[in-house]
């Protein structure tokens, strides 16, 4: 019977039904002692949802019966490392390495392992041997990640074209209004081209910067389409640009790029990328020593939960010496300040925070911002600004490079950034340290 | 290994790769290397070749049919007989119905035209003691044979073969990276209610079809290697 219902649960799970699937993989455990497919589907479902230290547990218990001990313990391998156990998911993964060298799953998970320790080099080399025997529908992901890594590893032009084939999805209505797609080799002497917001807010703030880059190419007018909340940002940083809203009625136009893909279809390498300051905006005075703080990132994000840092472990800022805290934070997590009865220490300012521009305009009133690694970060830096970016040792992003690097060859050394000098370094020892940089 | 399909931008005649030997650089100056050495190709000036946005008017496609293909029979080794095609792109989903004591062994082996234009065979595993619906891997054009082989245990036994509401949108082969753009549900813009599209082109409408609907999809997808 456990067997059969594990059956009954794969098609479920296959047809997309998780909550048929997760039913059936729960009566298989209570059914039998050895269910070790339910266990390790259970596992990954859990993992997927952010429940690691359950998945873990689930995996193992999949790994007591299991035959298939490749795939337990790959899947075992990516959790753990997932919640920072490093040293017992690289255990872990060779011992799967060693039941199946070619398994791209395995190389794959052992790219991720060391994308997320910093080690470029190894992953690249890991990733590089997935892709070899990984099935066709896998390989942009693994493309990807391995883009990431070299990206991270400084290798501009080359990571750039790896990640191509995720970041250019036609998630865009650019895509509908049939005008071709720029492809880098169209001359653009005298053509009307549509650039579109097709990533994050951080990546549209970080490639802004090529748009002046694009523009040396000869267009007659170069129309950027971004949400409402970018639009004054870029709108005031770049006054020869058109800025219109993506979700409005758009401008026709000759030829179309996304944001996201800008920087390959342009060539761009490290050494097109200086730390010049590039975005413009307003100021709205405020207090002497004041410092505005950021927590958290987008949740949705598939790394949103690393990057973020506890308020209350950002609380301490107020220790500095006559400093006054003032809450950039926008979205869900405002409601942190309330949670914990912290208004007294920080200021919330989101009512005041309609879009980027507001918040550049505030930033610059400001005598420093402290950050964690999301896009009021990219903000702050690209205005050239002070700031410190607290990063996350798991979760960080390619673009912040080496886990230890204190600056970036994108923003100016006026961005300083603060490091978890390990997976489980608490947060409240990383802002400790973020304040012995603060002078007011 | 998956093959990748990539402009070689004047690179011209042939090429030596690590992994996939000598490839020579097609009339459209493209080349199809294995995965593996699309690092090293596009470290040589290569590059992607670009996603594509396509558009397929389905009309009036019938509704699911759990016999619509093949007619409830006993399982049996040997072919089954086909009592229609599914006259469009569409996945197939098969009943099989053990009994109890169930099937100790025994497969179906579908071989079908897919939407991609491949000749595709698809292996089901007939054990179990319970009702299962497993569904085709790809989209079927046309069927051209089921088969059960090795057929163990069961009580009367049966199977059918019929359709869901899953359709399937022409792709190449090798497409990867589909998304769905925009839905058009009996010539009305269906905005955000739009379906869902999986790997192979398999196209769930958010209104299943009903015999009457006609559905036309806006998609795009990355033709990342030769037909």
């Amino acid at each position: 019977m456990p067997h059969d219902i594990v059956q009954v649960g794969l098609q479920h799970h296959k047809s997309g039904d998780e909550v048929g699937a997760a039913a059936c993989y729960t009566a298989a455990i209570v059914g039998s002692d050895s269910a070790p497919t339910a266990w390790q589907n259970l596992s990954v479902m859990a993992a997927r949802d952010g429940y690691l230290t359950v998945a873990a547990v689930m995996m193992r218990k999949a790994l007591q019966t299991t035959s298939n001990r490749l795939s337990a313990l790959s899947n075992l391998g990516n959790i753990l490392w997932r919640i920072g156990e490093f040293a017992e998911a690289e255990a872990v993964l060779l011992e799967a390495q060693d039941l199946g060298p070619s398994e791209w799953i395995v190389q794959h998970n052992l790219g991720l392992l060391n994308l997320a320790q910093g080690r470029f080099d190894l992953a690249i080399e890991h990733m590089k041997r997935a892709m070899g025997t990984a099935p066709r529908e896998m390989f942009s992901k693994i493309c990807n990640d391995m883009g990431c890594a070299t990206l991270a590893a400084g290798d501009l032009g080359l990571g750039f074209k790896l990640t191509e084939p995720e970041w250019n999805m036609p998630n865009t209505p650019v895509w509908l209004m049939g005008f071709p797609e720029w492809t880098g080799k169209e001359d653009l002497k005298g053509a009307r081209i549509l650039v579109h917001h097709n990533q994050g807010a951080g990546d549209t703030l970080q490639f802004c910067r090529f748009l002046p880059k694009l523009r040396a190419l000869g267009p007659k007018r170069v129309i950027v389409a971004v949400p409402y909340s970018l639009k004054r940002i870029v709108q005031e940083s770049f006054n020869w640009l058109d800025v219109v809203d993506i979700n409005e009625a758009l401008p026709k136009a000759d030829l179309h790029v996304g944001m996201g893909t800008l920087p390959v279809r342009l060539g761009i390498t490290r050494d097109d990328v200086k730390g010049d300051r590039y975005l413009r905006a307003g100021v709205v005075a405020s207090k002497s020593k004041s410092i505005g703080i950021v927590w958290s990132a987008n949740q949705k994000n598939r790394t949103g939960k690393e990057r973020s840092i506890p308020l209350e472990a950002m609380l301490q800022l107020a220790l500095v010496p006559g400093a006054k805290l003032y809450s950039l934070q926008v979205g869900d997590a405002v409601a942190d300040i309330e949670r914990l009865g912290a208004d007294l220490l920080v200021k919330d300012l989101s009512p005041r925070i309609r879009d980027f521009y507001d918040l550049a305009c505030l930033m610059q009133g400001m005598d420093l911002v402290v950050s964690a690694d999301t896009a009021p970060l990219h903000l702050a830096a690209g205005l050239g600004f002070p700031c410190l970016g607290l990063m996350s040792y798991v979760g960080a992003d390619w673009r912040w490079g080496a886990r230890g690097t204190e600056t970036s060859y994108w923003y100016s050394p006026k961005l300083k950034l603060v490091w978890q000098q390990n997976p489980n370094e608490p947060w409240t020892s990383v802002v400790s340290r973020a304040m012995e940089l603060i002078e007011l | 290994m998956a093959q990748v399909k990539l402009y070689t931008n004047g690179l011209g005649g042939q090429i030596n790769t690590q992994s996939s030997g000598t490839v020579f650089v097609s009339a459209a100056g493209t080349i199809t290397v294995n995965a593996a050495d699309v690092p090293d190709m596009l470290r040589l000036g290569c590059t992607f070749v670009m996603t594509q946005v396509r558009r397929q008017y389905v009309p009036t496609p019938a509704a699911a049919s759990a016999t619509g293909i093949v007619s409830n029979v006993t399982t049996a080794n040997g072919a089954l007989t086909i009592a229609a095609q599914p006259g469009v792109g569409r996945q197939l989903a098969i009943v099989t119905a053990p009994g109890s004591p169930g099937i100790t062994a025994g497969t179906l082996t579908m071989v079908y035209v897919a939407n991609d234009g491949t000749t595709t065979t698809d292996v089901f595993s007939l054990i179990g003691a319970t009702t299962t619906t497993p569904v085709t891997t790809k989209g079927v054009l046309t069927l051209t044979s089921a088969t059960v082989a090795g057929l163990v245990g069961g009580t009367s036994p049966t199977i059918e073969v019929g359709t869901n509401a899953v359709l399937a949108l022409p792709i190449d082969k090798g497409d990867s990276s589909l998304a769905l753009l925009k839905e058009t549900l009996d010539g009305s813009d269906v905005g955000t209610n739009v379906g869902t599209l999986a790997a192979y082109g398999l196209y769930t409408p958010h209104t299943a079809p009903n015999g009457t609907h006609t559905y036309m999809v806006d998609y795009a997808a990355l033709a990342e290697t030769d037909n």
